[in-house]
C-alpha cells in the first residue's frame, strides 16, 4: 500500500505537521494492532518500541505549501505533534492506494471493510474500491462522472 | 501541476520510505473547493446523502480540541471523490510503488484546528482482509 497525503494549507513546523521516521519501512514488522488515532503524549512511542538496535531514530516533518504533500510506504512510521501555532489550521486529504490485483483474504475479517466483501467472492468491487489508474489505460468507468478539478 | 516524478524522487521514496513534494499536487481551484466542502462535511452535510464510513468528530458531541477525521468521505461528496480518485494521484503513486495499477482502499479527511491535540504515531493500518501479490 502507498499513501498520498495532500495539504490544503501551507504547513509549518509548529502547526503539528505530519512527520515520518526515515527508513522505518525497512524495520522488522511490529505486531498487528489498530493504532489509537488520538494518541498519548509521546506520539513516537510506538516507533521507539519498534526501533531496531544500532539504528538512530530520525524524524522528518512535511513542511509544504498548500497543494503540496507527501507519499509514503505502508510500513513507514508516521504521526504528528500538537498544532501549537494558535492560528494555523491544518486540513489534509489522504488517499490510501493498493495494487490493482488486491483481493480479500480468505479468512481474515476487518470490522469495517468486510462489509464490502461479496459472499463467495474475494474480488474487490469497483463500486467501493475503484481502479483510479492502470498502465493499460483502464480506469473504473463511473469515475468519468466526477467533476474536473483542474 | 506535477504529472510525473523524476528517477531521483523514486529513489528517495525507496530509500527513505516517503517522498515530500513541496507543491503542485493539486490545483488552486481544487484547494478552494475542498476547503469549502470540508466545512459542510464536518457539519454533517453530505452531498450524496451517504455518511462516510467513519465519522470521528461530531460538532456538539466531541471536544473542540480534537483533530477531526472522516474516513471514505469520497462516498459522500463529489469534490472529495474527484481528488481522492484522481488519475494523476494514482499514476504518481503507482510510479513510486512500482505497481502496474492502483485502486482506492480508503480516504481520510483531516482537520487539525490550531492548538489541538496530536494524532497518533502509526504504521498505516494494514487491512487484514486484503492480500496482494507484489509485482
Amino acid at each position: 500500500m502507498i499513501t498520498c497525503w495532500l495539504s490544503l494549507h501551507d504547513t509549518q513546523a509548529d502547526a503539528g505537521p505530519l512527520e515520518f521516521v526515515r527508513g522505518s519501512h525497512e524495520w522488522p514488522k511490529s505486531p498487528p494492532a489498530r493504532s489509537q488515532f488520538h494518541a498519548p503524549d509521546d506520539w513516537l512511542e510506538g516507533a521507539r518500541e519498534a526501533l531496531p538496535e544500532n539504528v538512530e531514530l530520525e524524524t522528518v516533518p512535511v513542511v509544504v505549501k498548500a497543494g503540496g504533500g507527501s507519499f509514503h510506504h505502508g510500513l513507514t512510521w508516521h504521526g504528528s505533534a500538537p498544532n501549537t501555532s494558535g492560528t494555523v489550521a491544518r486540513m489534509a486529504l489522504v488517499s490510501h492506494l493498493i495494487p490493482i490485483e488486491t483481493r480479500f483474504h480468505e479468512t481474515n475479517v476487518d470490522v469495517t471493510y468486510s462489509r464490502y466483501r461479496k459472499r463467495g467472492d474475494l474480488s474487490l468491487d469497483e463500486s467501493f474500491f475503484p481502479v483510479v489508474w492502470d498502465e493499460s489505460g483502464y480506469r473504473t468507468p463511473w469515475l468519468a462522472e466526477l467533476p474536473d478539478l483542474d | 501541476m506535477i504529472e510525473s516524478l523524476t528517477p531521483g524522487q523514486v529513489e528517495t521514496f525507496q530509500r527513505d520510505g516517503f517522498l515530500i513534494v513541496e507543491e503542485g499536487l493539486v490545483s488552486d481551484r481544487a484547494l478552494e473547493l475542498l476547503r469549502d466542502r470540508y466545512l459542510c462535511l464536518f457539519d454533517g452535510e453530505y452531498e450524496t446523502g451517504i455518511r462516510p464510513d467513519e465519522v470521528n468528530w461530531v460538532p456538539g458531541r466531541d471536544p473542540e480540541d480534537r483533530t477531526r477525521q472522516l474516513c471514505n468521505a469520497w462516498k459522500s461528496d463529489s469534490v472529495v471523490a474527484a481528488q481522492v480518485l484522481s488519475e494523476r494521484t494514482g499514476r504518481l503513486a503507482a510510479q513510486l510503488a512500482g505497481y502496474r495499477g492502483v485502486r482506492i482502499l480508503q480516504d481520510n479527511v483531516l482537520w487539525k484546528p490550531p492548538g489541538r491535540r496530536r494524532s497518533g504515531s502509526t504504521r498505516t493500518r494494514r487491512t487484514p482482509t486484503t492480500s496482494s501479490r507484489p509485482r
